[in-house]
């Protein structure tokens, strides 16, 4: 038995829908959209940044950049959806909700991009793209999407809205970070959090929970991060997040942004704190107002310290500080890289580069598939029945839905089986990387052998759970899933 | 008195209006006037023991805690980065300090005699008992925390209560926060400064505000928060909006505790601490002290008026023997209404009994009619989705809707509360004038209607009113809410079956089965979901009508013992015209002159009570005679 490997199913969906494309020639409304589709498979990882108002969206996306893009304040900022994709030139585009889409101008102001609408209202604006030549973004175009504001009207239409599953729709991202602050375990806005307009389809394979502003959990003590991780560690045990988001990672953003954006100036006037005598520097960071105010010995104006405030916050100062007094930073490099992994931005990344890069296939083959479903439903044409069953064999054949459906079933708890069990068909299926040894639970040394071992323990032991008279039928059904998983894993072995 | 030991940390004024009202309790211990001693005794001991409450409410994780720990210096209140406070801890003056904690009982929550049960603790336990963690309580739900510690801030009566965080208008705990806040003199408004008041917080601030609308802003870790100026700005801006002009306090809890170690005087003054103290101090406390001896300056003029009718007719029927006869019918008529006032045929006392049982009716129909309206949007929702799938989150939602709901149906029942109050009272002063009048003497309930014109709450322009406000504040459950929510959040409600079969099948294999099996879990949801508001119904129903029979038995008392005064004086008047009536010339004359002199005796004490508060004194009419 063959398992068709990812990229073969991408090529048989691509092929379908060029097909498709074909046969819809002469519907322009249809033929526009399927070319989107198309166009889609072919493009970086699409991840869609949301969260409540304040959570640090925009800085998230900022460290994720690696350049300060979008603009961010104090104050509520990011009001229209913000599309960041790599281009070969540097251009603004508006989409308004009707007319036509036009480049607009734009300026660059101490780092940020200032979008000039040309006199649009913002409720008129569809989206902005903006294009970018960055490295970062050729491999993810990411989405800045405004913050949820009111939380309380109309709550039960969009729990209901929100509640069903979303298997029939097309998700415009395919992952969707929600931000989060820290919040109340027992709190309904905690689930809220994840009510939004446009992304609430997020099924828990392609949703990243964030504890956003993590620095801020211990007030900027500097085991704060500690303080985050712990938190987030909780928060991933629990059953209404595990519904919602296949884990939960703690950013300190700001951190993240300005250690990615380290200048050799700004690590000079930090050293300048760091080796000046403990007591003067103490005395700096009481608050933030002596910090900028007070007198002191340290040669740094006021304005200069203003500067560092502005960029890492009083947490990244004092923890830059002690990294640079412990010697763990004698370069701006090396700080830069210390801040950056202390700031939580390298966890994430690796979840979105490993865990959703490698399933991404999977997940764009199926909202390509979906999308094309409800073309066909839209427009009859001649040939929609033979599209149609094409459709359903790919869809019936392709293992990787089955296993797509039975992760989301896992995760929303639908599956009735002990919590040890779960979490073992999870990795099987490759929950937390898709590499065989991380599957199998094994370290990256394992040998051929090890790893057939394993595998063969594996299907065995499913293979009982599947025909023990007392699994349920579900039970069955699920074990049956995972067995097929790890003969296409065997079978891939050679 | 000699044995009250906070006495000597009462400020000038207040030891000044309680040495008034020991004079009053002399002249009424004088003329035999047990009703007005005791009457009196009650005003002094409010006057000595004030209690005047300060909530400190916000959002889950502001800062609220550490706010209260760095403003009495003391870590009574546990702060961690994770774990939050879950019940109401009450800080109030004492010395050594102490502390208990209070369990819900237990058993049926629909037992009128549920009282909490009290344990004292060691002040360094109370960590445990306040946060979701740790849990020495065992399975009894502690429902509050008591500390007492001496501290000069707390001295002049001012308790401190930290609430546990809301997150956002409906929850459980911001339901409960809303419940306690009729009992509230004052309430603090905890943001931090990373960001500008959200949606939720204004319309929670709104609510509270409307329970009680002494707020004050308090804006914490601006040690942390560079921009704390411009969020401060910003959330002003708000405040404008929302038509509140006020000015918002900023606040950093770790510079005042860095502050106080060090004893940095600079600091301090930096963490914005100084200011928070000194408004709790000279505004909120001296208010409160103000209210206070106003209200016992009041009850001294009251009782003086008492005194005096007796002297003031019997000297009327002295002076001119021709109208002597004229007096005695008067008070005779004045006799027979007093005891028509104290019966229970007045008009005061139909007026109550009738307008508790029309409130009850009204009250009760609200929550049906709340609840009636959750179960049709329940049904709805079920109807539009899977329970199996949506349970988890339809229970949060009812929870949470079915809260909303207890809370506004309470605020209803604290609003038409207050209206009754006024009404009885009114109804009370009409006949206590037509008494006054018989009586011709100086009104003692003119002189209550005069007092607090001047507060812009027109609920307060009643005298007695005000006094059967304060009267109807103890009838409440009060903090008791927070245990009553919990017990709600805590019915049981049957998950139904989350069986999903089918789910690895073909789309249209065993559809009618799944669509039986659909339908038989939201048969399972609806049952459910109606048993769960049924029993809320019962509980909710059962305490405001236990709230109601408290405020109706407090009411009565406390008119009933204004109605026993008015008969005892007009009684007095009475016999002593009758006597003078019957005397001859020489005697006349001689009584005469010591009721004269007693007459001056007890304007002296009025005047004395008059200066306590000079508003008070009518203007010519009143004191004229």
């Amino acid at each position: 038995m063959t398992v068709p490997s990812s990229s073969s199913l991408l090529d048989s969906v691509r092929r379908l829908l060029e097909g498709a494309t074909r046969s819809y020639a002469a519907v322009p409304a249809a033929s526009s959209r399927l070319q989107a589709v198309l166009d889609r498979l072919d493009e970086p990882l699409r991840v869609a940044i949301a969260g409540k108002v304040k959570a640090g969206k925009s800085t998230l996306l900022n460290a994720l950049v690696g350049e300060e893009l979008a603009p961010t304040d104090a104050g509520e900022c990011t009001r229209i959806v913000t599309w960041y994709r790599d281009g070969i030139t540097y251009r603004a585009t508006l989409e308004p909700k009707s007319g036509e889409p036009h480049q607009v101008p734009f300026t660059r102001d101490g780092g940020a991009i200032t979008i000039d609408l040309g006199g649009t209202d913002a409720d008129d604006v569809t989206r902005l793209v903006i294009e970018w030549p960055s490295s970062s973004l050729r491999q993810m175009t990411l989405i800045d999407t405004p913050g949820i504001a009111s939380l309380s009207t109309d709550v039960s239409a969009r729990t209901t809205a929100f509640l069903t599953p979303g298997e029939d729709q097309v998700t415009p991202a395919d992952a969707v970070l929600y931000l989060m602050r820290h919040l109340h375990a027992s709190d309904i806005n905690f689930l809220e959090a994840f009510h939004d307009e446009e992304f609430s389809q997020a099924t828990p394979v392609n949703a990243v929970a964030v504890l956003s502003r993590a620095d801020e959990v211990g007030v900027g003590r500097i085991d704060s991060m500690a303080s985050a991780q712990r938190i987030a560690g909780r928060y991933r045990l629990d059953p209404k997040v595990r519904k919602l988001a296949q884990t939960v990672v703690p950013v300190a953003g700001l951190l993240a942004q300005s250690g990615a954006t380290l200048r050799e100036a700004e690590y000079k006037a930090l050293d300048s704190i760091a080796s000046a005598p403990r007591d003067d520097a103490e005395a700096l960071f009481l608050s933030a107002d002596r910090f900028v105010q007070a007198e002191t010995s340290i040669p740094l104006t006021s304005m200069e310290r203003e500067h560092l405030l502005d960029r890492f916050g009083l947490f990244g100062v004092r923890l830059a500080v002690a990294l640079i007094r412990q010697g763990a930073a004698a370069t701006a490099t090396a700080l830069s890289t210390e801040l950056v992994r202390r700031s939580g931005l390298v966890e994430l990344r690796e979840v979105l580069l490993s865990q959703f890069a490698q399933r991404r296939d999977v997940l764009k083959a199926r909202s390509a598939l979906l999308a094309l479903e409800s073309v066909l439903h839209e427009h009859p044409v001649p040939d929609r029945d033979v599209l149609a069953s094409e459709l359903e064999r790919i869809t019936s054949a392709a293992h990787e839905f089955a296993e797509i459906r039975l992760l989301n079933a896992l995760r929303a708890g639908g599956v009735k089986v002990k919590p040890a069990e779960a979490t073992e068909m999870e990795r099987l299926l490759g929950n937390e990387g898709t590499a065989i040894h991380t599957r199998l639970g094994l370290t990256a040394e394992a040998d051929t052998s090890e790893v057939r071992r394993a595998l063969g323990n594996a299907i065995g032991r499913w293979q009982r759970r599947a025909e023990s008279p007392m699994s349920s039928r579900e039970v069955a059904d699920a074990s049956r899933v995972v067995i097929r998983t790890c003969e296409g894993l065997l079978v891939s072995l050679g | 008195m000699a044995g009250d030991p906070n006495a000597g940390a009462r400020s000038p004024a207040v030891q000044n209006a309680l040495g008034v009202v020991d004079l009053g309790r002399q002249a009424t211990t004088a003329y035999a006037r047990p009703d007005l001693t005791a009457r009196l005794a009650t005003t002094r001991k409010r006057l000595s023991d004030p209690a005047f409450h300060v909530f400190v409410i916000g959002e889950f994780k502001q800062g609220k805690s550490s706010l209260v720990n760095a403003l009495l210096n003391a870590p009574v209140c546990p702060v961690d980065d994770d774990i939050a406070t879950s019940v109401p801890t009450a800080i109030r003056f004492g010395d050594p300090p102490a502390a208990a904690v209070l369990f819900d009982p237990g058993g049926d929550p629909s037992d009128p005699d549920r009282e909490p049960v009290r344990e004292d603790i060691a002040v360094d336990q109370v960590a445990g008992y306040v946060t979701e963690a740790s849990d020495p309580a065992g399975d009894r739900q502690v429902s509050s925390v008591e500390v007492s510690l001496p501290r000069k801030l707390l001295s002049d009566g001012l308790v401190i209560v930290d609430t546990p965080g809301v997150g956002g208008l409906g929850s459980a705990h911001s339901a409960a926060t809303i419940g306690a806040l009729p009992m509230a003199d004052a309430v603090v408004f905890v943001s931090d400064a990373s960001q500008e008041f959200t949606g939720p917080e204004l319309e929670f601030l709104q609510t509270a505000r409307r329970m009680c609308p002494n707020v004050v802003c308090v804006l914490t870790k601006i040690d942390f928060y560079p921009a704390w100026r411009k969020i401060r700005d910003l959330n002003v801006g708000h405040l404008k909006r929302q038509g509140v002009n006020s000015e918002i306090l900023c606040v950093s809890s770790s510079l005042r505790i860095h502050a106080l170690r060090s004893n940095d005087r600079d600091l301090n003054r930096e963490s914005g601490f100084p200011q928070l103290a000194n408004y709790l101090q000279n505004t909120i406390a001296a208010n409160a002290e103000r209210l206070s001896v106003r209200a016992a300056a009041n009850d001294v003029v009251a009782v003086a008026a008492m005194l005096e009718s007796q002297f003031q007719s019997e000297r009327q029927a002295l002076d001119d023997p021709d109208r002597a006869q004229q007096v005695v019918d008067n008070l005779t008529e004045a006799k027979a209404k007093a005891e028509r006032l104290k019966s229970g045929v007045s008009k005061w006392q139909q007026t109550l009994s009738d307008g508790v049982v029309d409130l009850q009716a009204d009250v009760d129909h609200d929550l049906r009619g709340r609840l009636r309206q959750v179960t049709r949007q329940a049904d709805e929702a079920l109807e539009a989705s899977d329970p199996a799938e949506t349970w988890d989150e339809f229970q949060a939602w009812l929870y949470r809707r079915v809260a909303e709901d207890v809370v506004h149906n309470y605020t209803f029942l604290h609003s038409r509360a207050q209206e009754l109050t006024a009404r009885v009272a009114e109804h009370f002063g009409e006949d206590g004038n037509d008494i006054v009048v018989d009586l011709d003497v100086a009104n003692p309930t003119e002189v209550l209607v005069t007092v607090d014109a001047n507060t812009d709450v027109d609920m307060r322009k009643m005298g007695v009113g005000t006094q059967g406000m304060a009267a109807l504040r103890g009838s409440y459950g009060g903090l008791l809410m927070f245990g009553m929510l919990g017990r709600m959040a805590g019915l049981a409600m049957a998950n139904p079956a989350t069986i999903i079969i089918g789910l690895f099948m073909g789309r249209s294999a065993l559809r009618g089965e799944k669509e039986r099996q659909l339908s038989m879990r939201r048969n399972q949801a609806r049952q459910a979901h109606r048993k769960y508001t049924d029993e809320v119904s019962f509980v909710v129903g059962k305490d405001s009508r236990d709230t109601l029979r408290r405020v109706q038995r407090r009411m009565r008392d406390f008119f009933a013992a204004r109605a026993e005064e008015l008969h005892r004086s007009t009684t007095g008047a009475l016999a002593a015209a009758q006597q003078a009536v019957k005397s001859d010339t020489a005697t006349r004359q001689k009584r005469l002159r010591d009721v004269e002199a007693e007459l001056k005796r007890i304007g002296v004490l009025r005047d004395k009570a008059y200066a306590l508060a000079p508003d008070l004194k009518p203007t010519k009419k009143g004191a004229a005679r």
